[in-house]
């Protein structure tokens, strides 16, 4: 399934926030408080390839997503769009080529526009289909997507939650694009809607040959729809491979405990055996407050070494300095990498 | 301000699978402040209708009337001049200068506030500098001195108060757009490739402005009141043009004998600014609702 074209790739990719640094922080001579939310990341997409992009909340997983679809302006690193890197903000081709399905539908639409107005605005500025087509396009987009015509005139709070993250995907395909991230998509709908969201991602990408990224905490959404998995904490990836592999055979440890928390119902056999079914995540220490890190460190962030030491159950003193993603098993593509000490494979 | 019920109580049986149609709700601040303001309006521009009577022609020996006399429904002033009649014509010029004084600052304040919230940096942080100095200032003593300084008129009024009532604006539009820039809806269309002057006014301005024109009504009658004020310190519209401000002047003199010379005028700012605050509360509720 994977060996199309390159048609994303990312590559060291850094993203830091800096917070409110005023007059008085200056003359007091206080560095400003900086935020790595992305740290070093490399990615690459293929031609028809669902990418799984997993982890916990405040792990960069919608930076990421914001940086790659031009909404951040990456502190450093190389994003390439079907192979041309993008320099500064991204070209108007460039905006096309890359759409985002938003997390949260009420509030990704704009309140005071009807969808055709949302999507007629769209295709007249990136001239899409002439003028006199506007109209025709935007009932086709809106076929695409199982909603009724008479949705043009509508304002989004006449729909709901997830009729509204159909007309968020009209919107990201309304500019044709090669490639779709998909942020949370699911995560603020009712259950009962999200496998038809599912669904008709997954049946768009399909029909209209795109490659999308899936950016998701649900580990078992993530299982059922991406050809590879990428797991990142803390601004890194720290394990990706073929997600069957990642799942049956997870290396690095923290992997191991995002599996391992997924609830499930009891089987017999746990519940005869008195065994907890779900391995709640420790509490200690706050993940987010080892994010944020006083000092600007040097792109390759050797601060502290392996960032998941301190919940790590299977810490040495080798952690101490951060292994890059070191080879698990197979080649090329297939590869299935995890930064882990534990893993012995070249890096 | 009317809370949201807490989901599960509260609700009657059916509403929870009533279909998500336009509420088309009625609104009664919105109305009653509309006709109410409406009427103002409507009494300011046919004032020559209403009554034949000159609000500045001076009839000593009719002076002092009181309310109900032949030709005089409300009586006369000390110089004998009509009290209906310098109400009605009062009504053209204050609530024309309350309006006026009102849309200028609106507009400015509004645009400033949008390119401070959005751009922020250097701009945001200069403007709003200059917002806290203008806000340090009390408000009437910055008007009565540009006022001064400009000379009494109503083309001082208008410039004096544009000149101070900007910033509350801003302020509010920069709160507005804090908000608004980091919804996905904004987000969305920056990813999208749209022009930034398209979103600020497509996407943005729609979502904010309303909060600034909430404000703008009961800055009407702050407006009004101030020209009100400028009047009784006569550095307002200059006499003997008919104003409420100058008629509630005139009138305290003969408070004890002739109440109602500054009662009237009184009453009719009260009424101005039930009718906007009406409005203002309709405005919110609309605004609530989606």
């Amino acid at each position: 399934m994977t060996s199309g074209a390159e048609v994303l790739a990312v590559e060291g990719l850094v993203q830091q926030f800096e917070g409110r640094h005023g007059l008085a922080d200056r003359i007091a001579r206080r560095p400003p408080h900086v935020v790595r939310a992305v740290d070093g990341v490399d990615l690459v997409l293929r031609e028809g390839e669902t990418l799984g992009l997993v982890g916990e909340s405040g792990c960069g997983k919608s930076t990421l997503s914001r940086c790659v679809v031009g909404l951040y302006q990456p502190t450093a690193g190389v994003i390439r769009l079907a192979g041309s890197p993008v320099a500064g903000s991204p070209t108007r081709a460039q905006r096309r080529f890359v759409q985002i399905v938003f997390q949260d539908p009420y509030s990704s639409l704009n309140p005071r526009m009807t969808v055709g107005q949302t999507l007629g605005e769209l295709l007249r500025y990136h001239r899409i289909v002439p003028r006199d087509q506007v109209e025709r396009r935007s009932k086709e987009l809106l076929d695409l997507v199982g909603l009724p015509h008479r949705a043009l005139g509508q304002t989004p709070r006449q729909f709901s939650g997830g009729q509204r993250q159909r007309i968020g995907i009209a919107r990201a395909l309304a500019l044709e694009p090669k490639v779709l991230i998909a942020d949370e998509p699911v995560s603020a709908l009712d259950v009962s809607v999200q496998a038809n969201i599912i669904n008709l991602l997954l049946d768009l990408k399909q029909s209209l040959g795109l490659s999308m990224i899936f950016v998701s905490h649900n580990m078992a959404v993530v299982r059922q729809v991406s050809d590879r998995t990428a797991v990142m904490y803390l601004g890194r990836i720290i394990e990706t491979g073929p997600t069957e592999q990642v799942f049956h055979a997870p290396a690095h440890p923290y992997t191991r405990l995002l599996l391992g928390s997924v609830p499930r119902l009891a089987t017999h056999v746990a519940a005869r055996n008195g065994g907890a079914t779900i391995s709640p995540i420790p509490a200690e220490p706050v993940p987010v407050a080892a994010a944020s890190i006083d000092e600007a460190t040097g792109p390759e962030g050797a601060a502290g070494g392996c960032r998941y030491r301190p919940r790590c159950p299977v810490a040495v003193a080798a952690c101490a300095t951060e292994p890059g993603l070191r080879l698990v098993s197979g080649e090329a593509d297939g590869r299935h990498r995890a930064a882990c000490q534990h893993v012995t494979g070249a890096e | 301000m009317t809370s949201v019920p807490f989901p599960g109580r509260s609700l009657k049986p059916g509403t929870a699978t009533k279909p998500r149609r336009r509420a088309r709700r009625f609104n009664g601040p919105l109305i009653i402040g509309l006709t109410l303001f409406g009427l103002l309006i409507l009494a300011a521009v046919f004032a020559p209708l209403i009554t034949s009577a000159d609000p500045v022609a001076q009839n000593l020996p009719q002076s002092l009337l009181p309310p109900g006399s032949p030709g005089h429904l409300l009586g006369t002033d000390r110089f004998g001049r009509d009290v209906l009649a310098r109400l009605l014509y009062g009504a053209r010029i204050d609530l024309r200068v309350g309006v006026l004084a009102v849309v200028s600052p609106l507009i400015i304040g509004t645009i400033l506030g949008l390119i401070s919230g959005w751009f922020g940096g250097w701009f945001d942080t200069v403007l709003m500098r200059i917002v806290d100095m203008v806000v340090a200032f009390p408000f009437f003593v910055l008007v009565i001195g540009l006022v001064f300084a400009l000379g009494p008129g109503t083309g001082s009024i208008y410039v004096a108060i544009t000149m101070v009532g900007w910033v509350a604006y801003a302020r509010i539009v920069r709160g507005e757009v804090l908000i608004a820039k980091n919804q996905e809806y904004a987000l969305a269309a920056r990813a999208s490739g749209l022009p930034t002057w398209r979103i600020l006014l497509r996407h943005l301005l729609p979502n904010v402005v309303l909060q600034a024109v909430v404000f703008s009504m009961s800055d009407i009658v702050l407006t009004i009141l101030a020209i009100v004020t400028l009047g009784y310190l006569g550095l307002g519209v200059p006499p003997p043009t008919p104003d409420w401000g100058s008629m509630i002047q005139e009138g305290q003199q003969f408070m004890l004998t002739q109440w109602y010379l500054a009662a009237l005028p009184g009453f009719a700012v009260v009424i101005t600014g039930l009718a906007l605050a009406l409005i203002a509360d309709g405005l919110v509720e609309r605004m609530n609702r989606r």
